[in-house]
């Protein structure tokens, strides 16, 4: 576990905030301690959503040419042939002798390595946004008051919808029913009526038509543990298609 | 990419600069790239950020007076309020950071996006150096706890 003082460290590196000795005392620790290199990636990945933010400007066609001519430079064409060869050798072992040929086999597979991570990081991000579940989530009047949708990676999303409130110095708490016939599991307390984030991971796997039901609660939710207060809106869960 | 870089260096040719800098290093250290620390995405942006933080602390070290800029040049640019509201409802950042007192959560974003020092933070939300400091440090301390 990772000192707070070091973690505030990893956060400050990753916003580029440090200077003199402690720029000194995080390269440091970059070079030595793993659990300060995984906070440093934690805090990255926390702040990358400020990037996501950053307003898409379109690359220049000048800019596109530098880097292609860069990395075409860069790779090591120009390194000096290959000695002449004596007849009998084969292709084959030219080939396999040239410094030039695994240079530039290995520099092509790791990009095709890294396009393969960035895709495969892309999809996989993709696909993790797109619902498993959906449960629409209706008060006493049969009025939609809530969208919970599941996602693959065991997150949850609450959508509260207009006309949810909920009073003063109360909280509503999600609860579903992994057991049909057994007691309510609480998912989450949810103090403003806005998009909350849940998890699901610990909840055992989600079922087609599982019920969730959200109740009103005291302040930070129920103290027992089950359900106190009246149910305020209720729902099963359909497979998203 | 670009927009990331503009924010911090302001100027287009520098963000370029950045931009084609970050690719040069990318093509070259692709090996390095580790999938388990993270996606390609968070890497990408680290380094360019790191890139780009270090032309910006380069320059200004370099040609200081051709460089200065007054603060009237904050105008054009986006603020840090308009940052948050765009900041994804779905992530944990927005929530955590709204729980943070306007000028602290405001000193974050400006420190982040912009690649501002503890220095150019004091001087652009006319706080003490100190202030900014402890700001910072707390800020940071209950968005760890948030974010955990």
């Amino acid at each position: 576990m990772i000192s707070e003082q070091n973690d505030r460290l990893a956060a400050e590196h990753v916003m580029g905030l440090l200077d003199g000795e402690e720029r000194h005392r995080a390269d440091l620790l970059l070079a030595s301690d793993p659990s300060f290199r995984a906070a440093v990636d934690l805090w990255r990945v926390h702040f990358a959503e400020f990037d996501e933010t950053a307003p898409a400007l379109p690359a220049t066609e000048s800019l596109w040419q530098r880097i292609e001519t860069g990395v075409a430079a860069d790779a090591p064409v120009s390194v000096r042939p290959a000695p002449a060869r004596v007849a009998t050798e084969s292709r084959f072992r030219a080939l396999w002798d040239s410094l030039v040929f695994w240079r530039f086999a290995g520099m092509t597979a790791a990009c095709a390595a890294l396009l393969l991570a960035i895709a495969t990081a892309f999809f996989a991000d993709r696909a993790a946004r797109q619902p498993v579940m959906v449960a629409v989530l209706v008060n006493d009047s049969n009025q939609p008051g809530a969208v919970l949708s599941t996602f693959s990676d065991g997150r949850a999303e609450f959508v509260p919808l207009g006309g949810t409130s909920i009073p003063r110095d109360h909280s509503m708490q999600v609860w579903t029913f992994p057991d049909p016939k057994g007691a309510p599991v609480s998912v989450g307390v949810i103090n403003a009526a806005r998009t909350v984030q849940l998890n699901l991971a610990k909840l055992p796997h989600l079922q087609s038509d599982q019920v969730f039901a959200i109740s009103m609660e005291p302040l930070h939710g129920s103290p027992t543990g089950l359900p106190t207060g009246p149910v305020v809106l209720k729902g099963t869960a359909s497979t998203a298609l | 990419m670009l927009g990331v870089a503009m924010r911090i260096l302001r100027r287009r040719a520098l963000a370029e600069e950045a931009v084609h800098d970050t690719f040069m290093q990318v093509w070259q250290r692709a090996g390095s790239f580790d999938p388990q620390r993270g996606n390609a995405r968070t890497w990408l942006y680290a380094v360019l950020r790191n890139r780009s933080l270090n032309i910006l602390r380069g320059e200004s070290r370099t040609d200081l007076v051709e460089d200065f800029e007054p603060m009237g040049l904050v105008s054009d640019e986006e603020g840090p309020e308009a940052v948050l509201l765009r900041l994804s409802d779905s992530g944990r950042l927005k929530s955590c950071l709204e729980r943070l007192e306007p000028a602290r959560r405001q000193a974050i974003t400006l420190a982040y996006i912009h690649g501002l020092t503890h220095g150019e933070l004091a001087g652009r939300l006319g706080i003490p150096l100190g202030t900014v400091k402890s700001w910072i440090r707390r800020s940071l301390t209950s968005l760890r706890e948030c974010l955990a």
